[in-house]
């Protein structure tokens, strides 16, 4: 078995395809503004033309090393390259302007860490957790998938109110077509390109990148100088750093791969959690903010974890954990592979490959991302105005490419313009995102239970397990409530 | 403020409009399983709900004076909106989008990205000459890893298909 996963994943062509896609994913993700998942959603199309392995392996490697890329401008500039990079920013950035090779390396190896902790409780988890999941049936999906929409809606959104509006656009757009259970056709308006739902890469590309392209045009005439980057004492820094602040390390990569394991938060969210955690333990808590490197690792360790732990109910369960898995699943599905339990059965050399490659992204990452620290001045000269139609373009053969179709890139574009409004708004894509693929799951569930039982309720809360994720998800729906009465307690205290 | 009351309105809206969809669909089917408008009309209510509660937020807000500064502040705000130079762009690239998608089958994949390319690099700034050789060279690029090593469909133009051929 291990020589058949180490055959799989030293195919040149899998090998190929992480290079490249580690270069795509440095180059993404040291551009302000522009965030890995929306390099997932441009990247995905693509992998549909390559063999299952090699296009995961593809989406895999480009967010590991997009996310640790991000750190790059905020330790140059000021500026977090993608939202997970937000955390650290400040203590990088003063960090960075003594020490910016130092600081870059000690945070490319922790991120590397991060995510090696993270794949290798993804390894030993999942398996367990799909044994188990065997038994599950539309109950335990029905409360499972209902418990990740909550989490899309407390955790997504600055005002709650504003994540149930994204989950309901979401679901409305996911109620598009031939309905699940009876096949009646709904919303389509007689078009027979509808029949099928709206496609969900088009859509992801349409709502993560048109709204950032659209940010980015706004200025575009943007780009970065920055001098080259030159010597350092690496090594030193690094191995001090790792000696005193191992800890630190273990304890953010456990954090981060829990939290992404939560459907709804990603690694921007396990970063600012384990950042918190790392100020809250620490013996000199003033230093953060200041630039202490002990804040670097803390936030770096757990985003790249995080990537990791999204995986986790995405391949067990089928439920994404966050915006990037979500359209990993997309392409799983593009490939026949439903995630889920059976999977770990029906494909299961394949996924052990899959587990292999989150280690092997890791470690290339050490290189790619050394490589990009010392070019990261040429990768931050690229004016907007240059960039910005590039991507479009690439946008629109991605678009197109998944059925051959124009009405997909039209679908792209209306869903990107309305993205953009969205965020305008307040309204958090990543909670339309998750309720376009969960929506669908809720319903058919929910129904499917309704008709076995017919029509008893009882049999939402009649097995251990289903009456646990009821507690789950109804104890999620009362928390922000619970929160902001400690809050008005705290407030009239004080 | 302003914007809570714009997703107010565009929510109330939205659920009106899903319930208006839903007349033809049944909410509930044989038995009285949940039929296939069961959801739909669950979350239009829930739509509704949400509009009314922002809509409730907005009005208490108004009452407490702080509102009508506010509103004329953010017509003022509007005007200003209009003739921004960065809403301007990112209106001209929408533009120019929509213009490029609607030529895709007309004139085929490759001349339209490669016109769409260099017209918006123009102009954003870039200078002719700069942005002729860097649309050609990501058309051409496109071309060598899309087509010949992917070997990715692309849309190819009404007329003149032989040009392509």
């Amino acid at each position: 078995m291990f020589f058949e996963i180490l055959q799989l994943i030293l195919q040149p062509h899998v090998l190929f395809a992480i290079f490249i896609a580690e270069l795509f994913g440095v180059f993404i993700g040291a551009m302000p503004g522009l965030t890995a998942t929306m390099a997932t959603a441009l990247i995905v199309p693509f992998t549909y033309f390559m063999d299952p392995l090699a296009g995961i392996s593809m989406i895999i490697a480009m967010t590991a090393v997009a996310i640790f890329a991000g750190d790059i401008p905020a330790v140059l500039l000021k500026i977090p390259g993608t939202p997970a990079s937000a955390a650290q920013t400040l203590d990088a950035y003063q960090l960075g302007r003594s020490k910016p090779v130092e600081t870059l390396s000690t945070d490319l190896v922790c991120s590397a860490l991060g995510g090696i902790v993270g794949s290798l409780i993804l390894i030993f988890t999942s398996p367990i957790l799909a044994e188990f999941a065997v038994n599950f049936s539309t109950v335990e999906y029905f409360w499972l998938t209902l418990w990740g929409l909550s989490m899309a809606i407390v955790i997504s959104a600055e005002q709650p109110i504003k994540g149930v509006l994204g989950v309901i656009i979401g679901f409305l757009i996911a109620t598009i077509g031939i309905e699940p259970v009876y096949g009646y056709v709904r919303f389509t308006f007689g078009r027979v390109e509808l029949l099928s739902g709206i496609s969900f890469i088009p859509a992801m590309i349409g709502l993560f990148a048109i709204p950032e392209l659209l940010k980015q045009i706004s200025k575009p005439h943007e780009k970065y100088l920055v001098q080259l980057l030159r010597g350092g004492k690496t090594y030193e820094m690094i191995s001090t750093a790792l000696k005193k602040f191992k800890t630190t390390v273990a304890r953010s990569s456990l954090i981060g791969t829990f939290i992404g394991a939560l459907p709804g938060a990603g690694a921007d969210i396990a970063a600012w959690v384990s950042y918190g955690v790392a100020k809250r333990v620490s013996k000199k808590p003033e230093e953060f903010g200041k630039g202490t490197i002990e804040g670097v690792i803390a936030a770096t360790s757990a985003n790249n974890a995080a990537l990791s732990g999204a995986w986790i109910p995405l391949l067990v369960f089928g439920i994404p954990g966050d915006s990037i898995t979500a359209i990993a699943l997309g392409a799983l599905m593009a490939h026949g592979l439903r995630p889920g339990p059976m999977l770990f059965q029906r494909h299961g050399t394949l996924v052990s490959a899959m587990f292999a490659v989150f280690i092997l992204a890791n470690l290339l990452m050490l290189l790619i991302g050394y490589l990009a620290i010392r070019l990261s001045s040429n990768i931050l000269r690229i004016p907007r105005n240059v960039l910005v139609p590039l991507i479009a373009v690439f946008c629109v053969i991605g678009s197109y490419a998944v059925n051959n179709s124009l009405f997909d890139v039209w679908s792209m574009l209306v869903l990107g313009i309305l993205g953009y409004f969205m965020e305008r708004l307040g309204i958090p894509i990543p909670s339309v995102v998750l309720a376009i693929i969960l929506g669908p799951m809720v319903e058919f569930n929910f129904i499917t239970t309704l008709m076995k039982s017919d029509l008893n309720p009882i049999i939402f809360v009649s097995r251990p397990v289903a009456a646990g994720l009821a507690f789950l998800t109804i104890f999620t729906w009362v928390l922000p409530f619970i929160r902001t009465k400690k809050l008005r307690i705290k407030g009239s205290e004080s | 403020m302003m914007k809570d009351l714009t997703v107010s309105i565009i929510s109330i809206t939205l659920g009106l409009f899903i319930i208006m969809l839903c007349r033809d669909l049944p909410m509930f089917i044989a038995r009285g399983y949940p039929g296939p408008s069961f959801f739909p009309l669950l979350l239009s209510s829930v739509s509704i709900l949400c509009g009314l509660i922002l809509l409730i937020k907005f009005f208490k807000d108004v009452r407490k004076g702080g509102i009508s500064s506010n509103l004329r502040f953010n017509f003022r705000v509007l005007r200003q909106v209009l003739n921004n130079k960065p809403v301007i762009n990112a209106l001209k690239f929408s533009a120019l989008l929509v213009a490029y998608i609607l030529l895709i089958p007309y004139a085929g994949f490759f001349l339209v990205s490669l016109i769409f390319m260099f017209i918006t690099q123009v102009v954003y700034g870039v200078s002719t000459l700069k942005a002729f050789a860097i649309s050609s060279a990501v058309i051409l690029f496109v071309y060598v890893l899309f087509i010949g090593i992917l070997k990715v469909v692309v849309p190819e133009p009404i007329l003149g298909q032989l040009l392509y051929r």
